[in-house]
């Protein structure tokens, strides 16, 4: 946990993943401003929309999404200690939860076109479909991530390259943005 | 820290998760929604991406972004209130 003791290396790798993530901020931020504004400009018909979300979906796959960054976390933990069995078992319980995520979206999803809904019916699904797709994405994304970590385990835990650290911030990012879109899309 | 450490900073999401649900059934309003967010979102910052053991530079260039972010939302809104 003590973050010294990591190789000079391995600190700039992190830096640069935060350095990432700042970029990331922004990315999300705009498309996030963007739907604070349209639904600040048009309550009523926004909160309408929101009604027919599935909070219950959503509810469990926030619980998903946090139980994933318990398990990355553990992993990196794992990872720091020198024990590449247990960083991968970690890596593949994130894997895991990642992957439950995206299949409850995807029923979500498929039950809003089913509906005939998509993110042409109106601003609010408009919103709802281009940041949880981003999201998503981004979900995607650390799914192939955490596999490569998992792939080089040995390698990257015995060179402490940093590697298991900068991706545990990149997989908590995605959390945390799952965080605020929860109460922002769902709840209210 | 320890895995117990990191359990519960998980119990506490969870917690906090079930409040924001509870919360909204209230209609508590965006405000309540949104500094319950922030707070779960500080949790893991702070623990799971190790920001409380990071030295200053880390920090800032953590938080920044996100400072920006408000001021951009805040400057934006009043136009549509």
């Amino acid at each position: 946990m003590n973050a010294a003791a990591l190789p000079p290396r391995a600190e700039t790798l992190k830096l640069g993943m935060w350095l990432f993530l700042a970029t990331e901020v922004m990315t999300f931020g705009g498309f996030l401003a963007s739907y604070i504004v349209l639904r600040t400009a048009n309550a009523a018909s926004m909160a309408a929309d929101a009604g027919r979300l599935d909070v219950l979906l959503a509810t469990i796959n926030t619980v998903i999404l946090i139980g994933s960054s318990l398990t990355m976390a553990l992993g990196v933990a794992a990872a720091q200690a020198g024990d590449v069995r247990g960083a991968r078992r970690f890596l593949l319980a994130t894997i895991v939860l990642a992957c439950g995520f995206l299949v409850l979206k995807g029923l979500e999803y498929g039950g809003k076109f089913h509906h005939g809904i998509g993110p042409w019916t109106s601003i609010f699904f408009s919103c709802y479909f281009t940041l949880t797709g981003l999201h998503g994405v981004h979900v995607l994304a650390g799914i192939v991530l955490l596999g490569v970590l998992a792939a080089r385990a040995p390698a990257l835990v015995a060179e402490r390259s940093g590697a298991f650290e900068s991706a545990g911030l990149y997989w908590h990012f995605v959390d945390v943005v799952w965080i605020f879109l929860f109460p922002l899309l769902y709840l209210l | 820290m320890k895995t117990k450490g990191y359990l519960a900073v998980f119990g506490a999401l969870m917690g906090l998760t079930v409040l924001t649900v509870i919360a909204s059934r209230l209609h508590l309003g965006v405000g309540v929604a949104v500094a319950i967010a922030a707070l779960k979102a500080s949790l893991v910052g702070a623990f799971f991406m190790h920001l409380k053991y990071e030295g200053r530079f880390t920090r800032f260039v953590a938080v920044f972004p996100v400072a920006l972010l408000l001021l951009l939302i805040a400057m934006l809104l009043p136009d549509f209130r």
